[in-house]
């Protein structure tokens, strides 16, 4: 995965992102290490994933974004060693 | 706390013996077995999270529940829904819900309601109890539930699940967040696969039921920590517990009156455009392919679904392209090669015929078709449909 551009003198830093329910599904894995640079908010890398992942473009709107076990809003910038999850919701009974 | 009338409660001696593990608890004690006694819960739904918990519920020694659920025990419904046996297939639920919690607990009251949650019932019927437990399988009901709750200012015990992954909180509870602080807006119809289009683990809506009775005993007896403010992540795959706080979202409106949710979750018109979708799509019923195949006639059966519904049951000469990869592109390319082989075959082109289980996915596989120049019909009612009429050998799933 490519990381965003928007601060090239900063140095990369890695993340890891937590995947639940339809994004587990899709990407096949539970959890994945990413390389992200600084400036990039959690909305931005989820729509990163969905660049890799077209498929998963319908649930944008509908996904939660966990930072260090807290809600965040999409805009909520990432740093060094962050863990994201990304929360679609699920309605079975 | 929640308020509990507790001073025209009595626990009788078999009672005393029955309770007697709560009783030596110094956090349930004498005290706490009375607030359950008192406390009156409504489940919404006696499915796959509704049975474990009222089962525990009742074996709890909560006093009066309620039970809201339309729908009769389906032979499907037995791998995860254990409050309910193989004799009461075919029978509503709430009654074999009602008979097994009794046959665990007989002084439970139990109150049955045959009937589907809706907007004009839900605040009369919330009144009645103390707290509300949410084992619906659907978002309108989600929401129904939850803003029913933030009217009549009952604590709503949710959990929700999706394959191997659920999801339980407290919501509505001393001033905790709600439903629709979490998901603001329900997801378009569709998107979310339910446990009939998805598959569910057996055992997973046991685990978070089971989570959903235990903060819902807290919640009578005041005791612990509830849930209220974290929604906890459960993977049964990994075994791995996780939660997030969940705070209020000054930006959720305040919810005054009860609305149209399936208008509201946009049901009514995603039916009307698929409806009309399939309106364009030509249709074949299965007595139509039954005369083909009696006359012996040359044509192209495609199967949509997925390898391991292909591995359950499959109409002979079909030809296994799942769904997914027809959305991809290489799908598209098998049937175009499908179709040239079988014009070689015969000499001109032959009629494309596309099935699924009941037939939504394959009218959306023939409009992907349609897009790429090819036309072909849709098997009215899938496979089982064709099962139905003329190959008992194959299971209904």
């Amino acid at each position: 995965m490519t990381a965003t551009q928007n601060s090239p003198s900063h140095e990369l830093f890695s993340i890891t992102l937590k995947l639940f329910a339809i994004y587990q599904e899709v990407i096949g894995q539970t959890e994945m290490r990413l390389q992200v640079s600084p400036g990039t908010t959690v909305g931005q890398l989820c729509d990163q994933l969905i660049q890799t992942y077209p498929s998963l473009a319908p649930w944008r709107s509908q996904t939660r974004f966990g930072l260090n076990l807290n809600f965040v809003a999409a805009d909520t910038p990432l740093s060094a060693e962050d863990e994201v999850v990304l929360i679609p919701p699920v309605s079975g009974g | 706390m929640l308020t509990l009338d507790t001073s025209q409660v009595s626990l009788s001696r078999e009672e005393m013996e029955r309770f007697s593990r709560h009783l030596i608890l110094p956090e349930v004690g004498l005290e706490g077995q009375k607030r359950l006694k008192a406390g009156k819960v409504l489940c919404i739904g006696t499915g796959g999270l509704g049975s474990p918990l009222l089962l525990y519920l009742a074996a709890a020694g909560v006093g009066r529940i309620g039970i809201v659920d339309f729908d009769v025990v389906d032979v499907s419904n037995l791998q995860r829904q254990v409050i309910h046996g193989t004799s009461w297939v075919g029978k509503p639920k709430v009654e074999s819900a009602k008979n097994r919690i009794l046959e665990i607990n007989p002084y439970c009251q139990v109150d049955v309601y045959e009937t589907a949650l809706k907007s004009h019932n839900a605040l009369e019927l919330f009144a009645n109890y103390d707290v509300i437990v949410d084992g619906t399988d659907n978002f309108p009901t989600r929401y129904l539930v939850n803003d029913a709750c933030v009217l009549t200012g009952k604590p709503n015990v949710y959990g929700s699940i999706f394959r191997f992954e659920g999801q339980a909180t407290v919501f509505n509870y001393e001033d905790g967040p709600n439903y629709r602080d979490l998901y603001p807006e329900p997801p378009p119809p569709g998107l979310v696969p339910s446990c009939a289009e998805g598959g569910v683990l057996g055992i997973l809506p046991g685990i978070i039921g089971v989570i959903q009775a235990t903060e819902t005993v807290k919640i009578l007896l005041g005791i612990g920590t509830t849930l209220s403010g974290r929604l906890l992540l459960y993977d049964a795959l990994n075994m791995s517990f996780r939660e997030l706080k969940l705070r209020k979202n000054p930006a959720t409106p305040p919810i005054t009156e009860l609305i149209d949710y399936e208008q509201f979750c946009g049901i009514p018109r995603a039916q009307a455009a698929e409806q009309a979708g399939q309106a364009e799509i030509p249709e074949i019923t299965v007595a139509e392919l039954k005369a083909r195949f009696d006359a012996q006639q040359d044509f192209v059966l495609v199967d949509v679904r997925n390898p391991n519904e292909w591995e359950i049951g499959r109409i002979p000469g079909a030809h296994l392209i799942p769904l997914p990869q027809i959305e991809n592109g290489d799908g598209v390319d098998q049937v175009r090669k499908l179709l040239a082989a079988s014009a070689a075959r015969s000499g001109n082109g032959l009629e494309l015929i596309v099935h699924c289980k009941s037939g939504a996915r394959s009218a959306k596989a023939l409009k992907i078709l349609q897009a790429a120049g090819i036309q072909g019909k849709n098997l009215r009612g899938g496979i089982l449909a064709w099962a139905e009429a003329y190959d008992p050998s194959i299971p209904k799933y």
